[in-house]
């Protein structure tokens, strides 16, 4: 009895180990995300040539993935629009990158901008997405915006002439990254945001009956016997032979 | 392994039996606290109106119903201020958006206001329970100890309260789907394998970890399931089985319409038990008639006391043809709405695609709102496992004439419960009339959600049979799923990634 616990109880902590070594992110600001209203959006046609800015409050460090929301494009065509973002010091606005989005899936609405290296934001408090459409386009491209909502610090303009709404993007802010073990005082403080002394005895109690319930089912449910082939039955009779 | 066979005694079986079932309880009960709790407030299909009704049965004493005199408001002033603090609405599309306004949980917000807030009981009051109005009270008042229990403390940990007991009946659930499943094969092996399943089954965990009273419908048809093997399997009936069968018939019409469907099967089940159609129709088997009739007797004085309740002291809003039940059989034989025909050509052009949304979609997981869908990977791995436990059940029922009627039972059930919900709650009660469905959702087929376990399990064993750990396989399946399901969930409401 004694042998056969050990490789068991060894394998069980092998588990537990790989669980704890998991790589885990966990957000440190929150991202932003356009709200969207009943309707999917409206489309501001953005004609060749033009330039959309949208000016947007900043709520974090670094910013690690843009998300752009196009409408749906009658037809692909050639030609890239050209995206960049900028963070406003006292000298007046610094770009941070430039990338360029691709038209010639006419199915693909959101596109993601991820950067390799994260954008630091240095302190500043607001922050702009131009979005420009080169004159070589053969038609608008239509960029999704929800016309309805528009909070102080949101500005959105096409060609300089402001525009009512905001427009629909995500921007991600960089995450911190740990592994399971280092990270669960960070998830433990995360994910009991709503939770009081009952809510978190409750969380206790959760827990201890899965990791309970798992050590005993690993313990006591023995291995099975090898399969045998099923034994075939007379049709008339139900019997097996 | 000591084998399973009958070289072991029965006293040590039913030892082995009673300790699994310890250790699917004790697992199935964590796994369903845990969601209870990560779960945000309120982000769980009509878990307002089913809390409502919990909250109005405490508050105001009594179960709530439709009357012209009532002033308070649909929900409560208490729950709606929850609402604001807790991001309802901002967090999921439950607020009628087209997506969520929030990515997670706000990192930087302070959120003691909404884990400390707590009304005085006359901003508890509410006029009924909103949607969930003409559900039967059984579930309710299991669920409302929670909220009495903690009456005193803040309506958060009144929720968590109902979602812990919420979750026991959940996790009683997949004790009786081990016992339908031991009770088929009388192999503990297929007991531990279906109620491991059922105990870790990513969609039927996050439902009876909220307040709904799927939870109580589920386990009164897993407990009707296990019944009717036993009607199946036994020589004679007696008149305990009867009376059982009864009241697991008559629990399920006091808790939710949607297990109907298992009830009727059972009453048939025990109809031909009793009049068997063989060389003699007229011949009548005793005590199969003794136990039909314990059958007929229980279920009447279970369900038709609530029903007789129902009618006389709700009469003035609920009786005769303004009931749910005479609107639907009005409008199912109106020649006035839209015919049965429309109704399957409607179907058809909805596609596989709407039917892989609802039997696999919203059955295996689709947390939130129904707006945090399983990847689309994960569905994938799901229907490959169906083809191929379909594969083995074929090869199964060839072979072995002794297992045909087993699974011809689970078949019968599983096929019925989700003809009868298409038919008697997606037609009469929506299409018929409007000429749209009612918005079917897996979760509605759950009280066959055992059934379909043991199918799966049978026919993977049966297909990997060299395999040692042949009846492993489904548990293992489901807990990955569960595992993916976790993630998406931290994720989402969260924003903690792992992996």
């Amino acid at each position: 009895m004694v042998n056969r616990l050990w490789p068991r109880l060894t394998l069980i902590a092998l588990a537990l180990g790989l669980l704890l070594a998991l790589p885990v992110s966990i957000a440190i600001d929150d991202d932003f995300r356009t709200p969207s209203g009943p309707w999917n959006g409206r489309e501001l046609p953005l004609k060749p040539g033009s330039v959309l800015r949208q000016e947007l409050p900043v709520a974090g460090r670094v910013i690690r993935v843009l998300h752009l929301e196009l409408g749906q494009l009658s037809k692909p065509q050639a030609g890239r629009l050209e995206v960049q973002l900028f963070r406003a010091d006292d000298e007046g606005w610094t770009k941070l990158a430039t990338r360029t989005v691709a038209l010639h899936d006419a199915t693909k609405v959101v596109h993601k901008l991820r950067f390799k290296r994260p954008l630091a934001l240095k302190g500043s408090k607001r922050m702009a997405i131009v979005v420009t459409a080169p004159v070589q386009l053969a038609r608008p491209v239509p960029i999704l915006t929800n016309a309805e909502w528009q909070n102080p610090g949101y500005a959105l303009s096409v060609d300089g002439r402001a525009v009512p709404g905001t427009a629909q993007v995500l921007i991600g802010y960089q995450r911190r990254q740990l592994h399971v073990a280092t990270a669960l005082p960070r998830m433990w403080k995360r994910v009991t945001v709503f939770l009081g002394p009952f809510g978190k005895s409750l969380f206790a109690i959760g827990g201890a009956l899965v990791l309970l319930g798992m050590l005993a089912m690993a313990l006591t449910w023995h291995r099975e016997p090898r399969a045998s082939k099923p034994h075939r039955s007379d049709p008339q009779t139900g019997r097996l032979s | 392994m000591k084998n399973d066979g009958a070289s072991i005694t029965g006293a040590s079986v039913q030892g082995s039996v009673l300790r699994d079932l310890t250790i699917v309880f004790a697992l199935g009960l964590g796994v369903r606290l845990l969601w209870a709790v990560l779960t945000p407030p309120w982000t769980a299909p009509d878990e307002p109106p089913h809390f409502t009704y919990v909250a109005h049965l405490v508050e105001q004493g009594e179960i709530p119903h439709e009357s012209s005199q009532e002033t308070h408001p649909e929900f409560s002033e208490e729950m709606l201020e929850s609402w604001q603090h807790t991001f309802f609405g901002r967090l999921s599309r439950a607020g009628g958006q087209a997506k969520a306004e929030l990515a997670y949980l706000p990192v930087h917000h302070d959120y003691r206001a909404a884990r400390r807030h707590n009304r005085a009981p006359e901003l508890r009051r509410t006029r009924a329970a909103v949607s969930a109005t003409a559900y039967p009270p059984f579930y309710y008042l299991f669920v409302s100890g929670g909220y009495s229990a903690l009456y005193e403390r803040p309506i958060l940990s009144r929720l968590y309260a109902v979602r812990a007991l919420s979750g026991l009946l959940g996790a009683l659930s997949a004790c009786f789907a081990y016992l339908l499943a031991y009770e088929l094969r009388r192999e503990l092996r297929f007991g531990r394998a279906v109620g491991l399943s059922m105990a870790l089954f990513p969609m039927h965990v996050f439902i009876t970890a909220s307040v709904n009273n799927d939870a109580a419908v589920v386990l009164a048809s897993t407990i009707l399931c296990w019944l009717l093997a036993k009607v199946l399997l036994a020589e004679a009936l007696s008149a305990r089985l009867g009376a059982a069968i009864g009241m697991a018939a008559g629990a399920i019409l006091m808790t939710k319409p949607s297990g109907v469907p298992v009830a009727l099967l059972a009453g048939a089940l025990l109809l031909w038990r009793a009049f068997p159609i063989r060389r003699s129709p007229l011949q009548v088997h005793t005590p199969n008639l003794v136990s039909l009739s314990t059958f007929a007797l229980t279920f009447l004085s279970t369900a038709g006391a609530w029903n007789v309740y129902r009618f006389t002291a709700h009469a003035s809003a609920e009786a005769g043809a303004d009931t749910q039940e005479g609107r639907a059989l009005t409008q199912f034989f109106s020649p006035a709405g839209h015919s049965f025909l429309e109704y399957l050509q409607y179907e058809f052009e909805l596609g596989v695609g709407y039917f892989r949304r609802i039997l696999i979609g919203t059955y295996w997981g689709n947390f939130g709102w129904l707006e945090l869908p399983l990847p689309r990977s994960t569905e994938y791995l799901i229907l490959a496992s169906y083809g191929l436990a379909l594969v083995g059940l074929i090869i199964l029922v060839r072979e072995q004439a002794s297992e045909r009627r087993k699974i011809a039972l689970l078949a019968c059930l599983l096929v019925f419960n989700v003809l009868f919900l298409f038919i008697a709650a997606d037609y009469a009660f929506g299409f018929a009339s409007t000429g749209a469905g009612v918005g079917m959702q897996g979760r509605y087929f759950f009280p066959t959600l055992s059934c379909l376990l043991c199918l799966l399990c049978f026919g993977l064993a049966r297909i990997f049979a060299r395999l040692r750990f042949n009846a492993a396989i489904l548990p293992v399946l489901v807990g990955f799923v569960q595992l993916i399901s976790l993630r998406l969930m931290l994720s989402r409401w969260y924003g903690v990634h792992i992996w």
